[in-house]
């Protein structure tokens, strides 16, 4: 039978978006601890085409204090070493090379002090949780758990500065092979464990309705 | 025994001393290395998150410490 018309453009894909109203509004830049509906440009390796991010978690930038004042004494040492010379029966050309090694040595510190926080995170999607951790400077370790796989969510905000900067672990117990993720040190981590459990919720009606990926 | 007490006595102190820094500095060029291939590694994992200054950080540092090393061949 001959084809009376057909139309050249290509049929325009049309991306199944939920609405949910439980999320806080996009908020967040690639340096937040929070980082709530980030742009289309994060993306990580193992993520299906259709799977949104909706999450990253990572420590709160409180708890780099203590690396961040290791390094300020580190940067200032030389300088207070000047007045006591310790090292003043060294040639001068050696107390300069001492001097740039110790620079050198107090980059790579703060460079990977830096690098552990900003990649050691969780993602959390519309599918699943995440968990990534650099565990050393060749060990990566990544888990996963579907969203419907969570059985308990919990959190605790413990110490004075978690009370302050309001930030806390949040404990997911699953049914998937890693029985426990814990969330160390995140920021509104009452918000977090409630967003998750709307999620699973979310996830469990998906299921029952048969509307699953 | 002179010969040994002579030798013992005649060792440049600055040359071993070179020697220690140069391997130092070596062992940490091979570290910077090893950096960058982790940062790398990191942002092949997470893509978009300071991609580019974090992959141009570490190649810088490499770079540098590399440099630094073969200045302190030539200084020392």
């Amino acid at each position: 039978m001959p084809e009376l018309y057909s139309s050249n453009q290509p049929k325009e894909e049309v991306k199944k978006t939920t609405k949910r109203e439980f999320l806080p509004p996009q908020s967040g830049h690639c340096l937040s601890s929070l980082l709530i509906l980030p742009k289309k440009g994060v993306h990580f390796d193992t993520q299906d085409p259709e799977e949104e991010i909706l999450l990253i978690l990572r420590r709160h930038w409180i708890t780099n204090l203590p690396w961040f004042f290791i390094a300020l004494v580190l940067f200032f040492a030389p300088a207070v070493l000047t007045f006591f010379p310790l090292l003043a029966s060294f040639p001068e050309k050696y107390r300069f090379v001492f001097v740039i090694v110790w620079y050198l040595i107090t980059l790579m510190f703060i460079f990977e002090k830096f690098l552990a926080w900003l990649f050691n995170m969780t993602i959390i999607t519309d599918e699943r949780i995440i968990d990534i951790d650099f565990v050393n400077l060749t060990t990566k370790k990544i888990s996963d758990c579907e969203l419907d796989k969570i059985q308990d969510v919990s959190f605790n905000n413990s110490g004075a500065f978690g009370t302050i900067f309001n930030y806390g672990d949040v404990t997911v117990q699953t049914a998937a092979e890693i029985v426990e993720f814990v969330f160390e040190d995140i920021p509104r981590p009452a918000k977090v464990a409630e967003i998750l459990q709307k999620l699973r919720t979310e996830e469990k009606i998906e299921a029952l309705e048969g509307r699953i990926r | 025994m002179d010969n040994i007490i002579d030798t013992i006595l005649n060792i440049n102190i600055w040359g071993i001393a070179k020697l220690f820094v140069l391997l130092g500095l070596a062992v940490y060029v091979v570290f910077a290395f090893i950096v960058v291939r982790q940062v790398r590694l990191m942002t092949d994992v997470v893509f978009g998150i300071l991609t580019g200054s974090l992959r141009l950080v570490s190649w810088v540092l490499f770079l540098f410490s590399a440099f630094i090393f073969l200045f302190v061949l030539l200084l020392l």
